[in-house]
């Protein structure tokens, strides 16, 4: 019986549960005599040049064994943005020269024996300054905007000033977004072992292939000198998408010390260990007929990046031509150099940000119009990707609406603001569509069965905490035709089959190709020699007539003809065979693939105070076929949560004097708690992609696309109020 | 960093009379963070935990005196029929991990203007009491402990023995505004006290002043116009809330700005007034 869809738990559970799983930051257990501890120094400006640094009384302190400045630090050879993997990468060369780009850079890194000594003679380093002015926000450098025709060239469909023109409703609006920090619940841990010519990293990263290729450059290494292991990860988001200092540093000082070295950022350390998400401000103007149907959607962007990286890091308004039918089309970008760490990805970089606005300009379109919210979308559904011209893969869009409005009950929805009420507060909902692009990677597998009919599947990628070890076990026991118990999933290691990054929606459909391609060869290549064997009752039967269930292989038609894979696995040595998925070319598509969803979500405001609290979430989500409902619906629960963060709790703010941050810690940097996440569903509309292997399109970023801006138009639906900057604190509602 | 551990009040007032730079340490969830974040490195930290009196509480001639290592999560389940201003406010401390350890005695020496045991403390008009080798006991009253922020009456010597307050003589109640729902600091807050046998309303307002404070003029105000024998006017509920506003001083910060706390310090002591009135006009009409 296949075990594809079935909502299994887990297979790391247990470990999980019982503290058995050694992440990062507990590795490696085994060779504790040898390995000591660094911890970086972090500036202290936002912008200047190092003047002195004072080690002296750091590197009298206690246990101290070295300790490295821009003075003494191995010299890092650049590397081409191109040459680097993954969607971002640290261009800065830390601990090169004296000059210091945002605040939170590292400037010295010390090491010692333990970590306490480490961390007290790393506050014993003196560091002075020649401060010079930072750029600290967006808007502070604004007029010195630049656009990328090379990163993010403008997207130009039809005519939009036409469209605009030949409007009877135009919305106009601007919407702000605020810096946003992951805050996975591991900060990124790194050990690293140099020895004479091979280099040893363990670290907390969604994507050990970048990780091993960013160093191997650096340090002038070949990738094969470097191997890199992850094996267990406590989430990501993006902010470990990014190769980042804390694995360059450590591997400076493993290399200086000659001793196994490791660095575990604290938490106030993760706002500058890896970059944010941009703040950004987004001009949206939606021009309609009366009856709603758009004849114009223009998106200008504006989105911070850092000022010693020239290439910017992406495109907000990259996805906003796909979700509607709309003719006239036109998106621009441009950036602006702040003191900050350069961006990068966090759960959906494009989508996750750049349709909150588009999200909330629909429903100020709808409310302008006297259209109901669901039904203006409806009415622009895309029957073909509008970017691209062409068909759709897939697409469960409007089922996603009907079935997530009937769950929700949209229906009852009176039309008019603060017109619904619960005792003293009042209740609005609200609604927004999804969509994300579904990709893949080039990804490897290897299957190998042993004697004892136990089987391994293999694969160079992640788990970022996701479920990956589950699903890739499913896939590849159904392939081989074994039971799910009889399979082990490996990942995290870059010694494995190569994988891609655990990052862009990008992951389970990924693994789960290749992990079918390579337990459907091993099948394919032991009933061959199955066949061919006279020992066994398979002898002599065509390949093509061998069926194989729950690990017992058979002839067609004669269920007693047949044997066991251990049983063959005993005549015939230990079996392996590979399996390698290549993602289609997206140059020359024939179809767009992509995922849809829709948040329905309900909140009380209190009218008096302004605070609000999201009460019941609907998310009906198309994203194929699902594996596993159970990891699946988590990843949803997650997503959800996050976006409640990003409409009502969560920023990173900066002091506009010296471009710091004032909030560099959860006791100040919110995320949502038990106590504002309310009962949320999750529903499957599931549809076959032929165009996509497994018909997998990937959870991981729709489950938080679409939530963010629900909130928004709810909000306004109970209050009467826009608020287009987030997040919506209490008092922007008075 | 020595580590001192007391285990009689004596060896801890001994102790402190010793070394008065050494830091108590009751639950440390306010100690363990500020050493964490290296906002403070002291030469000796006092832990106080084994001293078991701190942990009791006790009735007599009709006052608690409630030790100051008696942790949130207690006084919640043992005190809250008596003290409800105080269990209120207990319940919105932390998580229940904080409220497991954290104690009001800790609040106290903390003495953040935004801990939530100060404003129901001083509605309820609890007295510190306070106790050093050298000058023996010492009782202060709650709204002449608060200094300036983070800032006590404390002598370097002095340790908190335990607070000392009169159950609840009438309706209390507590609210506060943040920024989510749980483990949060409070954006601000109000206590309100009714003390119907002296035709008095107490009042406590925290996170809007470098001190928690007493609405002074509120109190006098409502001791002014209150009927304690009709429902209460609309306008007079509204009229104190804007007093208790008037009362704070507050800041712009990243919980929130000056304007916000102002605006809502006025709707949370319009509300905490009405609801206990509402409560003790009840409880009247049902014993007349
Ligand atoms: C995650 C988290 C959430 C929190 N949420 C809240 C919240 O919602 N509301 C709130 O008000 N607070 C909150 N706090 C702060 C803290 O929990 C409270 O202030 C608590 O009351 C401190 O009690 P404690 O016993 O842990 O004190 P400790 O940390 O042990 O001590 C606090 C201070 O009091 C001094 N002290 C302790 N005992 C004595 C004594 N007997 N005599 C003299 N001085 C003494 C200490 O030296 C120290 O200065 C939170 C803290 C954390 C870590």
């Amino acid at each position: 019986m296949s075990v594809v869809g079935r909502p299994i738990a887990r297979v790391e559970g247990r470990l999980k549960v019982t503290g058995a799983a050694r992440y990062t930051a507990d590795l490696p257990q085994d060779d504790g005599k040898d390995l000591v501890h660094a911890v970086a120094v972090c500036a202290a400006v936002a912008k200047g040049r190092i003047t002195s640094i004072d080690a002296r009384q750091a590197r009298a302190a206690g246990g101290v064994l070295e300790l490295i400045t821009h003075h003494n630090a191995p010299r890092l050879r650049p590397v081409p943005a191109q040459e680097v993997l993954g969607p971002a990468h640290e261009t800065l060369l830390v601990l090169q020269d004296d000059r210091v780009h945002y605040s939170g850079q590292p400037v010295a890194v010390v090491v010692a024996d333990t970590l306490e000594n480490a961390t007290h003679a790393a506050s014993l380093v003196r560091v002075e300054y020649a401060e010079e002015r930072p750029v600290a926000t967006l808007f502070e450098g604004i007029d010195d905007a630049f656009d990328s025709p090379r990163y993010a060239p403008p997207t130009t469909i039809g005519d939009v000033d036409r469209g605009l023109a030949d409007a009877a409703v135009v919305i106009d609006r601007t919407y702000t977004t605020p810096a946003q920090h992951h805050h996975p619940m591991e900060t990124m841990a790194t050990t690293v072992r140099w020895t004479a010519d091979e280099v040893t990293v363990h670290v907390s990263t969604q994507t050990i292939s970048m990780v091993r290729d960013g160093l191997a450059t650096t340090f002038g290494l070949r990738p094969e000198q470097v191997r890199v292991v992850s094996e267990f990860l406590g989430g990501g988001f993006g902010g470990k998408a990014a190769w980042c200092w804390p694995s360059v540093v450590t591997a400076m000082a493993a290399r200086l010390t000659g001793r196994q070295v490791r660095l575990v950022t604290t938490r106030r350390q993760m706002f500058a260990a890896t970059g944010q998400r941009p703040h950004s401000v987004q001009r949206v103007r939606l021009g309609a007929r009366r009856d709603g149907v758009l004849t114009a959607i223009a998106q200008d962007c504006v989105g911070e990046t850092s000022a010693f990286y020239d290439t910017p890091p992406f495109y907000i308004g990259a996805a906003t031509p796909v979700p509607y039918g709309c003719p006239n089309i036109r998106t621009t970008q441009r950036f602006v150099k702040v003191n900050c760490q350069t961006p990068v990805p966090m759960r959906s970089p494009v989508e996750g940000v750049g349709l909150v606005s588009v999200e909330s300009a629909m429903d100020e379109l709808a409310a302008e119009l006297g259209v109901d919210p669901l039904e203006l979308r409806r009415r622009n559904y895309a029957e073909r990707d509008p970017n691209s011209g062409l068909p759709w893969s897939s697409n469960g869009l409007l089922e996603c609406y009907e079935r997530g409005a009937r769950r929700f009950g949209w229906p009852e929805r009176n039309p008019e603001p603060r017109s619904m009420r619960d005792g003293r507060y009042l209740v609005g909902w609200g609604m927004a569509t999804a969509i994300r692009h579904a990709g893949s990677d080039p990804t490897s597998a290897l299957v190998r069965l042993g004697a004892d009919g136990r089987a391994v599947v293999q694969i160079g990628s992640q788990d970022l905490g996701t479920g990956t070890f589950t699903i890739m076990t499913q896939v590849a026991a159904d392939a081989l035709g074994v039971p799910v118990e009889m399979m082990r999933a490996e990942l995290g290691d870059t010694d494995l089959p190569t994988g891609g990054g655990s990052f862009g929606s990008h992951t389970a459909a990924s693994v789960a190709a290749a992990a079918r391609l390579a337990g459907e060869a091993l099948r394919a290549k032991v009933i061959r020699i199955a066949v061919a064997d006279e020992g066994s009752p398979l002898s002599g039967a065509s390949p093509d007539d061998v069926l194989v269930d729950d690990g017992y292989l058979f002839v067609r038609g004669d269920r007693s003809r047949g044997e066991r894979y251990a049983q063959i696995l005993r005549r015939n040595r230990l079996q392996s065979a590979t399996g390698d998925h290549t993602p289609p070319p997206r140059e020359g598509a024939t179809v767009a693939r992509w995922a849809f969803g829709a948040d329905f979500t309900e909140v009380k405001v209190d009218p008096e105070l302004g605070t609000v609290r999201v009460t019941r979430h609907v998310k009906a989500i198309e994203a194929g076929r699902i594996i596993n409902p159970r990891t699946a619906r988590s990843q949803v629960i997650g997503g959800v949560v996050m976006g409640i963060g990003q409409a009502l709790t969560e920023a990173t703010e900066v002091d506009r004097r010296d471009a710091r941050i004032t909030n560099a810690g959860f006791w100040g940097y919110h995320v949502p708690v038990n106590a504002d996440v309310p009962d949320i569903e999750a529903i499957f509309v599931e549809r076959d992609d032929p165009h996509i292997p497994g018909s997998v399109k990937g959870l991981g970023e729709i489950a938080t696309i679409g939530t963010a801006p629900a909130i928004l138009n709810a909000v306004f639906h109970a209050t009467g109020k826009r608020v287009r900057d987030l997040p919506i604190t209490p008092d922007k509602l008075l | 960093m020595d580590f001192i551990r007391a285990t009689t009040w004596v060896d801890a007032l001994a102790a402190k009379a010793a070394q008065p730079g050494a830091v108590p340490i009751q639950g440390g969830t306010d100690v363990m963070v500020e050493i964490n974040f290296d906002v403070r490195r002291p030469p000796a930290l006092l832990d106080l935990t084994p001293v078991a009196e701190l942990a009791e509480w006790s009735e007599r001639d009709g006052v608690l005196r409630i030790g100051a290592g008696v942790t949130y999560a207690r006084l919640i389940a043992e005190l809250g029929d008596r003290l409800p201003g105080l269990a209120q406010a207990s319940r919105t401390v932390g998580s229940s991990q904080i409220r497991n350890r954290g104690t009001v005695g800790g609040n106290l020496g903390a003495a953040s203007p935004a801990g939530d045991a100060h404003p129901p403390l001083l509605a309820g008009d609890a007295v510190i009491e306070a106790e050093s080798a050298a000058r023996g006991v010492r009782m202060i009253p709650a709204a002449e402990f608060y200094l300036g922020v983070k800032r006590n009456a404390l002598a370097p010597d002095e340790l908190i023995r335990a607070v000392h307050v009169r159950p609840a003589a009438g309706p209390q109640y507590f609210a506060k505004v943040g920024t989510r729902n749980a483990m949060v600091i409070a954006v601000c807050s109000v206590a309100v006290a009714l003390h119907p046998g002296e035709r008095r309303v107490g009042t406590g307002v925290g996170s809007a002043a470098p001190t928690p404070l007493r609405a002074a003029e509120a109190e006098e105000y409502l001791a002014a116009e209150l009927d304690w024998d009709s429902g209460l006017p609309a306008p007079v509920a509204a009229r104190f809330g804007e007093l208790v506003s008037a009362a704070a001083s507050p800041i712009d910060d990243v919980r929130g700005t000056a304007a916000y706390r102002r605006h809502a310090l006025a709707v949370l002591a319009r509300r905490t007034l009405t609801w206990a009135w509402n409560d003790y006009r009840k409880a009247a009409e049902r014993c007349a």
